[in-house]
């Protein structure tokens, strides 16, 4: 347990700002709606000593900073029995600090970061749709099925979850003064995903 | 076992190709310079490396700078001047002294660049070295590249330095040279090859220091290298081994100097993984006094030096802790790797 916490903290302040939009449509066989937010965060740490101080104490965004986020959900009733529906979202990448120089050091590569979150990750973005039938719609029966075939992630983005750099094997040479790093970004579930959904009620 | 093994397939399918390599749109930047200064009481192990920083996709070697004017300004305004010996490389004919304190530096294109004030430590010693076995899993790469783990027994070596009010920090470099005689059969006078190969440290830093505040007088058990028990990979089919020469490099080095390397350390471990790694910008102790607005990579280490040998042999690898360790007072060259037919070198323990 650390017994001086305090010492571990950098004070910082911030502050946001954004705007937030949205139209709906509820009737009609078409409906749905759009959502658009804009918000932007910004933070600070000026502290009086250099272990103290991001980015020589300037404003930089904050990792929640996510300047567009965009929504799109679309309901279609094809018939009283086929329904379609299809969602599509964006937003954009996490701000983030990437190794921009590399020095040797005793025979060893070092890397130099950029400045704090000066770097963004590639934006996210992703459709799903789904198709249901009705089993039926008689009001007398008490049991009430549908069958919803939908595919997450249709076009199979690969939308990352983290990027982080690494001695990249594959262009390790005897030479230290070529030591190759390489860029990494991982993502999960980068591949579109059916599914086959009962749904029912008694 | 077959449902297990299909839903154990079904959920793989959704981390196929998840991690990629990336290249992002970044600044070109590089060019910055780089000073790798380590002056100690030891002329030869003292010297200067001016080289400028690339940028992260350029796959060529930093280039060298040359022209600059070099020295170590001791407190009381002595210069030592610093002789250019290479494109860039800089080296010193006199030692620094300890207690007195020295800054480095160095005037180019019309800037100058200073160190920041470091004193001369004494020269390190050693209370106690040692060995104890060890049983070890570590990793290795196979033929294909692919990790492996494997189990490994040896004697790791350890040692033991005093903590004073002037010296407690430490960094040591150790290097063992393994020593093999392979007496080659089947011919009427059989000769005798004597073999040697040279096994390092790995790449990160073997420092040692006291906590912050700590009133220890001792660094204990800082453990420096594992001698294996099978070197069958390391020696001639055939051959048997004749002991491990130990020469141990240790540096007095400052509390600054302590950190520095520390922040390299956790740099070099950063392997990459599910999550972001703890980034560590390294800053060192050298500034452009001309003008602020440059940076300077780098760092000038001004540390105390003294090397050590020792002769290690085990007496018998079936009984634990069994190491006979004796010092050795001489100090010859000795190459990496090599063999001598019928006649072993002269520093051969």
């Amino acid at each position: 347990m650390n017994p001086h916490l305090e010492t571990d903290y950098i004070p910082a302040q911030g502050y946001s700002y954004g705007l937030e939009l949205m139209a709906k449509k509820s009737t009609g066989s078409l409906n749905g709606w759009i959502s658009y937010t804009f918000s932007r965060t910004f933070q600070k740490a000026n502290g009086q000593f250099r272990e103290e101080k991001i980015n020589d104490g300037a404003y930089y965004p904050s990792i929640y900073d996510k300047p567009h986020d965009l929504s799109v959900v679309t309901n279609y009733n094809i018939s009283r029995r086929w329904r379609f529906s299809g969602n599509f979202v964006f937003s954009s990448g996490r701000p983030i600090t990437l190794p921009e120089q590399k020095y040797l050091y005793q025979g060893n590569q070092v890397v130099y970061y950029s400045d704090r979150n000066s770097y963004r990750m590639p934006p996210y973005h992703r459709m799903d749709v789904a198709i249901t039938l009705d089993e039926n719609l008689r009001r007398k029966r008490t049991w009430k099925g549908s069958w919803t075939f939908s595919v997450y992630n249709l076009y199979g983005r690969k939308n990352p979850y983290s990027v982080f750099y690494r001695k990249d094997a594959s262009l390790q040479s005897m030479d230290k003064n070529k030591t190759q790093y390489s860029i990494y970004k991982l993502s999960i579930i980068g591949v579109p995903v059916p599914s086959l959904t009962y749904n029912f009620k008694f | 076992m077959l449902k297990k093994t299909i839903y154990i397939l079904a959920i793989s399918v959704f981390f196929i190709s998840c991690e990629e390599r990336y290249f992002p749109a970044m600044r070109d930047a590089g060019g910055v310079l780089m000073v790798d200064a380590l002056v100690t009481n030891n002329l030869s192990q003292s010297y200067v490396r001016l080289t400028r920083s690339t940028s992260f996709y350029d796959v060529n070697a930093p280039a060298a700078v040359t022209g600059a004017v070099v020295n170590l300004i001791e407190t009381r305004g002595n210069n030592i001047q610093g002789t250019e010996n290479g494109s860039g490389n800089f080296i010193f004919t006199k030692s620094p002294v300890v207690g007195q304190s020295y800054k480095l530096q160095i005037r180019l294109n019309g800037d100058t660049y200073e160190s920041d004030r470091v004193t001369m430590l004494p020269v390190p010693t050693i209370s106690n070295f040692y060995a104890e076995r060890v049983e070890r899993k570590e990793y290795q790469s196979n033929s294909s590249g692919a990790p492996v783990a494997v189990t490994v027994t040896g004697q790791e070596l350890y040692v033991d330095a005093p903590v004073t009010t002037t010296l407690a920090n430490y960094r040591f470099v150790a290097r063992t040279v393994l020593e093999w005689v392979y007496v080659v059969p089947n011919t009427p006078i059989p000769p005798t090859i004597y073999g040697w190969q040279s096994l390092y440290n790995s790449n990160t830093y073997n420092i040692a220091g006291t906590k912050q505040f700590s009133l220890t007088n001792i660094i204990e058990k800082q453990p420096l290298m594992l001698l294996p028990y099978n070197t069958t990979d390391l020696i001639q089919t055939g051959a048997s081994v004749a002991g491990w020469l130990m020469i141990l490099d240790e540096y007095g080095t400052s509390r600054i100097s302590f950190d520095y390397h520390d922040k390299l350390n956790s740099q070099f471990s950063a392997d990459g993984s599910l999550f972001d790694p703890v980034q560590t910008q390294i800053y060192g102790n050298i500034t452009c006094t001309t003008d602020a607005s440059k940076i300077v990579f780098g760092f000038f280490d001004l540390a105390s030096y003294q090397q050590h040998r020792y002769f290690i042999k085990f007496s018998d690898i079936n009984s634990p802790e069994k190491a006979d360790i004796r010092k050795v007072n001489s100090y010859p060259a000795i190459p990496d790797n090599g063999k001598s037919v019928n006649l072993h070198p002269d520093w051969w323990e």
